[in-house]
């Protein structure tokens, strides 16, 4: 509901659907007013019949611009609007759109009643083709933004349930808009043959294209729907295997580089105790589906996994990063990489450190240096995962890339991804 | 004191009404003659000013 609804229903007029027959406008005039309902249908019904019909259109814009509801919904739909309600953006771009429509017939009508006018053969069918074609139109350009705003990662399981049930019915509505418009050109085109004779023709020649189209879909609904299940399958199998390598990865950077840290620190029982501790801590949290990241945005999440490899390993990090960002989950996985890059350079090279990143409109680049003997990035053991999956494969998972220059200078890994959005 | 905005989708509503209805009754009276055509137009032009004032209205708010 707008804020106009609102406004005006504060102290006004209010449709009843729970209380009405067709729309809950006779039942909301009446409660307004302190009459029955019924005596109000009654003396709407003799009107109409007076007006020839005209009070229905009174009706039915009555229907379009009173908000829905009993009395008091209002201030609740303030606070908690239903899932299923439509949002106020689209009421009122409804409204508008119908609203201009309406003028636009007013001003056809006016032409042909004033005999600046082709032919109503032709008229109006280009009138009704127009509107399906804008309403395809509208839609595809609503499905390609959509579509550009798909995640690369697979949706949540764990999404809040009004979110599912938001999506579905906004693919409906996408359906039933679709099937609008397709509807209106099929419409202009049935009235255009119909306007210049030619549909008992054009009948013939669509009969044969069903009863050609219905035996072929008859042939080929079974490859058809095996071809379905494949894709539905390879698709699911996909995001398997995704959420598989990004399992493996989390694993690696935090309980295998524990693992390892106890390992070296097998004679220091306290600090061996510590870094159980804390890696509890941080499955629990990962577990229970909390974000393990720290900070308010890139950079603070950037900044305290420098942190905790200087904790861990003892030794510091030089920081630079210029700009900030929100941590979205391309954000996320350049912050996983790194802090696995600098993991490497702790563990091979020790200091200097040094991370430098820098947030651009576009996209987010990070440098991880240090001035170790270096290494053959090829040679490296297929059964070791730090470098191929939770760097290289991380970044590319998520539409980013990760370069590796090692020598005799020292290594430094270059992490690149576009942000979300830009 | 606060002073009320006026309710301008009821305002372009009412006078949309009564303009509608001076139309119907000068036609009734034999002033004019209104073909269902022309009738067909000034229910449409009020019914879209009504929408579209509402639409503009509610982005005001």
């Amino acid at each position: 509901m707008g804020a106009g609804d609102e406004q005006r229903s504060a102290g006004g007029l209010r449709r009843d659907p729970e209380a009405g027959l067709v729309a809950g406008v006779l039942a909301g005039v009446g409660e307004r007013v302190g009459v029955d309902p019924l005596l109000v249908r009654i003396l709407f019904l003799v009107l109409v019949v007076a007006s020839g019909g005209l009070l229905l259109v009174a009706y039915a814009l009555a229907w379009a611009i009173l908000p829905g509801g009993p009395a008091g919904e209002g201030e609740r739909g303030a606070t908690a609007p239903p899932a299923d309600a439509p949002g106020p953006g689209r009421r009122r771009r409804g409204r508008l759109a119908l609203g201009v429509g309406l003028l636009m017939l007013a001003v056809l009508l006016s032409f042909r009643e004033l005999g600046i006018w082709w032919s109503d053969a032709l008229a109006w069918p280009l009138v009704l083709a127009a509107a399906g074609v804008a309403l395809l139109w509208r839609q595809s350009v609503a499905d390609g933004t959509e579509l550009d705003a798909v995640p690369t990662a697979a949706p949540s399981p764990t999404a809040p349930a009004p979110d599912r049930r938001r999506e579905r019915r906004a693919s409906l509505l996408r359906l039933y808009r679709g099937g609008f418009g397709v509807a209106l050109v099929l419409g202009a085109a049935l009235l255009f043959l119909f306007a210049n004779d030619t549909l008992g023709a054009a009948r013939d020649v669509a009969v044969t294209a069903i009863v050609i189209g219905v035996a072929a879909a008859l042939i080929l609904a079974p490859f058809l729907w095996r071809l379905g299940r494949k894709l539905a399958a390879e698709r699911a199998e996909r995001i398997r295997t995704q959420e598989k390598a990004e399992l493996a990865a989390h694993l690696h950077d935090s309980v295998l580089q524990t693992l390892t840290l106890m390992q070296k620190r097998a004679g220091e029982p306290e600090e061996v105790a510590a870094l159980a501790r804390r890696q509890e801590r941080e499955l629990r949290s990962w577990l229970a589906g909390e974000d393990g990241e720290e900070g308010d945005g890139f950079a603070g999440a950037l900044t305290a996994a420098a942190e905790q490899v200087e904790d861990a390993h003892r030794t510091a990090v030089e920081v630079v990063i210029v700009g900030d960002c929100e941590l979205d989950e391309r954000g996320s996985a350049l912050v996983g990489a790194a802090r696995e890059a600098l993991t490497n350079a702790a563990k091979f090279a020790g200091p200097p450190i040094s991370l430098y990143a820098e947030v651009e409109d576009g996209r987010i680049e990070a440098y991880v240096r240090d001035r170790g003997t270096g290494f053959d990035p090829a040679a490296v053991n297929a059964g070791r995962r730090g470098i191929s999956e939770s760097i290289v494969g991380r970044m590319e998972r998520n539409g980013g890339s990760a370069e590796i220059s090692s020598g005799d200078h020292g290594t430094e890994v270059q992490l690149r991804i576009d942000r979300d959005g830009a | 004191m606060s002073r009320r905005s006026p309710d301008l989708v009821g305002l372009a509503a009412g006078i949309a009404a009564v303009a509608l209805g001076g139309l119907l009754a000068l036609d009734r009276d034999g002033a004019i003659t209104l073909g269902a055509g022309w009738i067909a137009v000034a229910a449409c032009a009020a019914a879209g000013v009504v929408l579209v004032t509402s639409g503009l209205m509610d982005r005001r708010d």
